[in-house]
């Protein structure tokens, strides 16, 4: 006995709907709704919820949306998931009412990228640093296998829709959709974070930059394919394959060793504005800065003055006056006269008195 | 006989051992699955290689746990159901909490299983196979996620960001074949101001106006000291050799000391 095959089988019962969810009490001709949706108009269809679609089985469900009419000769297929990434991505398919019975057509939706970018610009808003437009995986994808399409056009008039109402959920089946959600790395995006930048104090003309200081600068965007990594100025990268783990250490003079000179965040990054030293961040070497005397550290450096010296602060300008003059010490007191001199003014006084 | 011509598709698979292969005995000598016991299945482990079986059930008193191996015999998906049972779908997930698949069936097929009673069930693949038609190929997507040291794991488009010191950039290098390959390339160079950074709110520091320079002006004459390599300025006496010196400098915990030794009245 021949046995019909699986398209046909499909034509005369839900699948590829969940059983309930369609096909109820579907009138043998004239209009229907959702869940009225005859057995025969879609006998086969199958999705892949890409890497970044959210989808979560269980709790989202792909569901038909809406079958339209554009004039007299084109129809279009509308599925949609509830995920919250893929509210505002639809998958169309599209038939001519001249295709033949069982016409399989395979459809993906752009890709998240390219679909920020349309909202970006329909906003007027500046694509920020969300990655090319061509990076990335569709947020979904899908085929769908038609049966036969005046069975459609019989029921739908042109430029008339047959869309899903709140209480017409027509349903895939969950063993149609295959669901990669966070199945893979998409892309490598490189940036760094800012730097500390110095300031000056309130009283001195604050540092300017010839470009936009930001949080973040992007270095790289879409990095995909065989990619390396090399371990730069005190880095040490260890591969532990028992653990397929990559370790990066800070260790100084590992890796490419100290560096020289300043790394810079991007490509072009300069100084200061009139900068004297040419420091990236606008501080100051360390030989530039009077950081200790005699290794005392400050904030608060303290000079006593000892037994004959005197020590007087000028705030006025700046200065510390140290006087080597000897104070409160014991001084002796000599004379320029010679002995005999003396001897003879003594011997005056003695003779005097 | 009579029949529904066409009956739904799970309907249709009620009688049968699917999702399991027609050969498989679904028993293990101790407990068995009755056919029907689920429905449907689809299984797509990110990390599994193929030939997929149903290896191990373990009933305790709140829930089940389903185990699928692959050819390896490596356990590869795990779903729970809760008890009592309400789910229809067992959602199966990997040791990463990444989505695997899912078997199908109804509550009332699954309540034969806590009856088998507390304690785990091992099947072999001759029991439990799972139909070809209900395993799908996962892309060989390369790296499939980066795994963090907290137990997460991070896919999609992933941003690494260096900070506090840490400077990332993409530098070119050729294979042994003259092919260019990207190289990303990771420098640790510190953050010199990150004390500054601490700062929480931001106003609690205050930028000062660093000593540079100490002018020492003696008479008509000045001369400009500027610190050594270590930012470090040097106070000392003249003639610091001369056994005699009176004019002493000495450096204490406190601060600097200039004095000049001598008598006292």
């Amino acid at each position: 006995m021949s046995r019909p095959n699986f398209f046909n089988e499909n034509a005369n019962r839900t699948f590829p709907f969940r059983s309930g969810s369609a096909g109820i009490d579907t009138p043998a001709s004239g209009s229907v709704t959702m869940k009225q949706l005859p057995d025969d108009f879609i006998v086969d269809c199958g999705f892949i919820m890409g890497p970044q679609s959210s989808f979560v089985e269980g709790e989202h469900q792909v569901y038909l949306d809406k079958i339209y009419r554009v004039g007299s000769s084109r129809l279009i297929y509308e599925f949609r998931c509830d995920a919250p990434d893929l509210a505002e991505v639809p998958l169309r398919f599209t038939r001519q009412v001249t295709d033949p019975e069982y016409r399989t057509e395979f459809v993906e939706s752009d890709t998240p990228n390219a679909i920020q970018a349309s909202l970006s610009e329909s906003t007027s808003l500046s694509l920020s640093a969300s990655g090319s437009e061509d990076c990335g995986e569709p947020y979904w994808s899908g085929y769908l296998v038609t049966g036969p399409l005046e069975s459609v056009t019989d029921r739908l008039a042109p430029d008339t829709a047959l869309t899903r109402s709140d209480s017409d959920a027509v349903l895939v089946e969950p063993t149609l959709i295959q669901n990669l959600n966070g199945s893979q790395v998409i892309s490598l995006n490189l940036a760094n974070a800012d730097r500390t930048r110095a300031r000056r104090p309130g009283d001195c003309e604050a540092y300017t930059w010839d470009f936009t200081l930001e949080d973040l600068y992007v270095n790289t965007e879409c990095l995909q394919g065989d990619i390396k990594l090399r371990s730069g100025y005190n880095v040490a990268l260890n591969q532990i394959t028992l653990t397929n783990t990559l370790q990066f250490a800070a260790i100084v003079n590992a890796g490419q060793g100290e560096p020289c000179e300043e790394v810079p965040l991007f490509p072009g990054e300069t100084p200061p504005v009139d900068s004297a030293n040419g420091l990236l961040a606008g501080d100051f070497y360390c030989n530039e800065v009077l950081r200790t005397v005699n290794g005392l550290r400050g904030p608060n450096l303290v000079l006593f003055a000892g037994t004959g010296v005197s020590i007087i602060a000028d705030n006025e300008t700046n200065r510390v006056v140290i006087d080597v003059n000897l104070v409160d010490l014991t001084l002796c007191t000599y004379s320029t006269v010679s002995i005999s001199e003396s001897l003879s003014e003594s011997e005056l006084i003695s003779e005097s008195v | 006989m009579s029949g529904i011509r066409h009956p739904e598709y799970l309907k249709s698979l009620e009688d049968t051992r699917y999702p399991f292969l027609p050969t498989a005995s679904l028993s293990n000598g101790q407990v068995s699955f009755p056919e029907g016991t689920f429905l449907d299945a689809h299984l797509y482990a990110v990390a599994g290689s193929g030939r997929y079986y149903l290896s191990q059930v373990v009933v305790q008193s709140d829930k089940l746990t389903l185990t699928i191996s692959d050819q390896g015999q490596s356990p590869r998906l795990t779903g729970e159901i809760a008890l009592p049972i309400i789910d229809e779908v067992v959602r199966l997930v990997d040791q990463y909490g990444r989505s695997g698949g899912m078997l199908v069936s109804e509550p009332a097929r699954l309540a034969l299983l806590p009856a088998w009673g507390l304690g785990t069930y091992r099947f072999d693949r001759e029991q439990t196979e799972f139909c070809v038609g209900c395993q799908m190929p996962v892309p060989a997507a390369g790296v499939a996620g980066f795994r963090l040291e907290n137990g997460d794991t991070v896919t999609g488009e992933v941003w690494l960001i260096g900070e506090d010191g840490v400077v990332l950039s993409i530098e070119e290098t050729e294979d042994a074949k003259g092919n260019t390959i990207e190289v990303l390339r990771v420098d640790v160079v510190g953050d010199p101001l990150y004390l500054q950074r601490l700062c929480e709110p931001e106003e609690l520091f205050i930028p000062v106006n660093p000593i540079r320079v100490i002018r020492v002006i003696n008479d008509n004459v000045s001369y400009d000291c500027t610190p050594d390599e270590q930012g470090n300025f040097n106070i000392q006496m003249n003639d610091s050799l001369a056994s005699d010196a009176a004019l002493r400098v000495r450096t204490t915990s406190e601060g600097i000391v200039i004095t000049v030794e001598g008598s006292t009245p």
